[in-house]
């Protein structure tokens, strides 16, 4: 075993990508395992706690290429199904905040007009309590769309990280299917590369998806 | 002249003895003191120790020391009187003297020869025992024979020590299953048919020279050693050590199989289904299973209490010790606590999952993190799933960097937090009790789920924990008693407090529930007095 052989295991995990098939599609995880049943372990949720032996480097690249392309179908799948999702939300929540801006708007106006004359009290409060919940709503919406604070859970970055990491699972799909084709024979260092960040990927949408 | 002629011409004739491989006798010479002339020859008294082999002839060299040399001193003193004391070695590799045999084919004498022109006096503190050149092994025990330097008591002494080593190579023999009826040795027997060294030599297909079958040469002696090395470890190997007559006896007795001093072809099956089967016997007679793992430091052998739960093996004598040991800690759900050191998000799921209420995700960036979170947590027996990489768990963390939890830390962590530590980590029990293989996380989390559920003793949970998928392996640093007695008080404690304040509470109800009563009945009272009045 050379050192690129010892160093697949580590350079290239997949935890990541099974776990994230075992979730959502179950099916496929047994596809791989069907198609490569020496490595039922390799292809099994969790991790092997304990140094992973390659016998076969090739083989051992080939069946960790194949979850990975698997994993990235599924990433794909999975953020061309949430992104509409969460753009629709956004378009809800800014569409909130315009309305609630236009009453605190006529809100702020009726007061105005009504501090000038005498009415009764329910019309009062019912003209404050419109003015209060339009000014609620709007601060709601900016938190929320993150717009105030960019936090961790806001709906602006889940759908910017969401559009980030789409686009790279699409970048490392094509260039590992292209990789495969040429039995690769382009630099394996690159490959595991890919696969190592298609893990860490796989990891953050993994996440999002359970959140959202 | 005809007679030296005569000699001359037999050794030249049988010179192709030398040449052709025969083994030469051991022999020695008693303790003494020996007077050489300068360039003088001196004939010594000596005896043969191999029965069955040839004897040194004229001129051959024997000065090869194997036993008795060590102080033996040659004292030379030149023309003017100085003496200077060697080695008796260091005399013989300068070539000062010489040790050649007497006469041909002659085992009762040796001779010196002085090669200096000085006065030599050989001083032997202790039986010297010879070999020829190309001897390489000692007779033992040479150093207790009662050995005479008067050629008048050679022939007698000659039997007893030729009786005394067929003696002992014949009960070599016998341990090794070989038995003849007619092996005594006496007079006329020395040479019984078949010869049992030629059956050892048949048996075990000895390459050796046609004119030594049947005699005890150097090669037959070497395997005959071998074979009673290979005969004690095995022995001991299964249990029975000491000596290997002790062991030899002690195994017949076991089996219940009456040969006196005679391993016989029964007991060897015997031996050989014990080993096979990996039996070891304990002190008591118990038959237990070993097996050998592989571990990363090489193979190494375990005790197989039951599937997938071992016992160190050097802890052999204490099993009985550890099973009860082990039987007898308890523990309280509330104490344990499962830490995970894998940076996996199925697995932190199934963690979560499994053990809601007491485990410790990994979300560490240091030792101190680590040290500060098993602190707060006062959990008292402690379980650590990780990847072990070179004696210590490694996590591989986001920012590229590790981090790393010796294995040596954990001792020194459970001295000072007061807390039992279990190793969950691939090899972990290498040194220490723990884990004796590489296993999967999930798998590992899903077998301790009901492992530490459906137990109450540390013996029980961990024999539940280990399987074919996990093997579980004990050494003598066992889980103490740390956790069960305070975490048992302090449930006791709560359900006291519980029911201190139930009872409180249910007073202060009945307390309120009768005033109000009274207060209701006071008032009734008074409102019939009033009406009472008011009419």
């Amino acid at each position: 075993m050379g050192t690129l052989t010892s160093n697949v295991a580590k350079e290239a995990p997949i935890n990541e990508l099974v776990g994230l098939l075992n979730s959502f599609d179950p099916k496929e995880l047994k596809r791989l395992e069907a198609d490569f049943p020496d490595y039922a372990q390799l292809l099994k949720p969790g991790i092997t706690l304990g140094e992973e032996n390659v016998l076969d480097e090739k083989k051992e690249l080939e069946v960790r290429t194949a979850a990975t392309i698997a994993g990235l179908n599924l990433i794909l799948k999975k953020a061309n199904d949430s992104l509409p999702a969460i753009k629709k939300k956004l378009k809800r929540l800014n569409n909130i905040q315009f309305f609630s801006q236009i009453v605190i708007a006529i809100s702020g106006a009726s007061i105005l007009i009504f501090l000038q004359e005498k009415y009764e009290e329910p019309i009062k409060i019912i003209i404050g309590s419109l003015t209060l919940t339009a000014a609620l709503l709007s601060l709601y919406v900016q938190h929320r769309s993150g717009t105030i604070a960019m936090g961790e859970n806001s709906l602006s970055k889940v759908f910017n990280d969401l559009t980030d990491y789409k686009l790279k699972a699409e970048h490392f799909f094509q260039e590992l299917k292209i990789t495969k084709q040429l039995e690769f024979s382009a630099s394996k260092e690159h490959v595991l590369g890919i696969i190592q960040q298609s893990n860490s990927i796989s990891m953050e949408i993994k996440k999002i998806i359970e959140k959202n | 002249m005809r007679n030296i002629y005569l000699k001359f011409l037999i050794f030249f004739i049988f010179s192709f003895h030398i040449l052709s491989g025969q083994s030469f006798q051991r022999m020695a010479i008693p303790k003494g003191t020996f007077s050489l002339a300068p360039r003088g020859v001196s004939k010594v008294t000596s005896y043969c120790l191999d029965l069955t082999r040839e004897a040194p002839t004229l001129g051959i060299n024997f000065a090869n020391i194997l036993s008795g040399g060590a102080n033996a001193i040659v004292s030379i003193t030149n023309a003017a009187g100085n003496v200077s004391n060697i080695p008796l070695k260091q005399a013989i590799d300068q070539d000062l003297i010489k040790i050649e045999g007497a006469d041909l084919f002659d085992h009762t004498q040796l001779k010196f020869v002085n090669n200096t022109s000085d006065a030599i006096e050989i001083k032997l503190s202790e039986n010297l025992q010879l070999g020829s050149e190309t001897e390489k092994s000692a007779v033992k025990g040479v150093e207790k024979l009662e050995l005479s330097s008067n050629p008048d008591e050679q022939y007698v002494i000659q039997e007893k020590v030729w009786n005394l080593r067929e003696e002992e190579n014949i009960k070599q023999l016998e341990m090794l299953g070989f038995k003849e009826e007619t092996n005594s040795v006496n007079n006329s027997i020395w040479y019984p048919e078949p010869n049992l060294y030629q059956q050892f030599q048949e048996k075990f297909d000895l390459e050796i020279p046609e004119e030594n079958i049947g005699v005890l040469d150097e090669i037959t002696e070497n395997k005959i050693v071998e074979e009673i090395n290979k005969l004690q470890d095995q022995l001991t190997h299964i249990g029975f050590g000491g000596g290997l007559e002790n062991a030899i006896e002690a195994y017949k007795k076991h089996k219940g199989i009456e040969t006196e001093g005679y391993f016989n072809s029964n007991l060897y099956s015997l031996l050989k289904k014990d080993i096979d089967e990996g039996k070891f016997y304990g002190t008591n007679g118990k038959a237990h299973k070993t097996v050998h793992l592989e571990m990363p430091n090489g193979k190494e052998r375990f005790f197989e209490l039951e599937t997938g739960f071992y016992v160190r093996f050097r802890n052999g004598s204490r099993l009985e010790e550890i099973n009860k040991i082990l039987e007898n800690r308890f523990y309280l759900q509330e104490e344990i606590e499962v830490i995970s050191l894998v940076n996996d998000a199925t697995t932190t799921e199934v963690l979560r999952r499994n053990f809601p209420n007491n485990h410790m995700e990994f979300n560490l960036n240091s030792m101190q993190d680590f040290w500060q979170k098993l602190k707060k947590n006062k959990r008292k027996s402690v379980f650590i799933l990780g990847h072990i990489e070179n004696d210590a768990f490694i996590t591989p963390l986001n920012n590229g960097k590790k981090f790393s939890l010796p294995l040596k830390n954990l001792q020194r962590l459970m001295k000072e937090l007061d807390i039992n530590i279990f190793p969950l980590g691939c090899n972990s029990g290498q040194y220490t009790t723990g884990m004796g293989n590489k296993f999967n996380s999930i798998d590992a989390l899903n077998q301790l789920k009901p492992a530490v559920e459906n137990n109450s003793t540390f013996k029980g949970m961990l024999q539940d924990l280990a399987g074919e998928d996990l093997k579980v392996i004990i050494d003598d640093n066992l889980l103490e008693d740390r956790g069960y007695l305070v975490a048992k008080i302090a449930r006791q404690r709560t359900q006291a407090s519980i029911a201190t304040i139930s009872g409180i509470g249910a007073g202060a109800g009945l307390i309120i529930y009768f005033n109000n009563k009274k207060g209701d009945s006071d008032k009734d009272d008074k409102t019939s007095e009033t009406s009472d009045q008011n009419k």
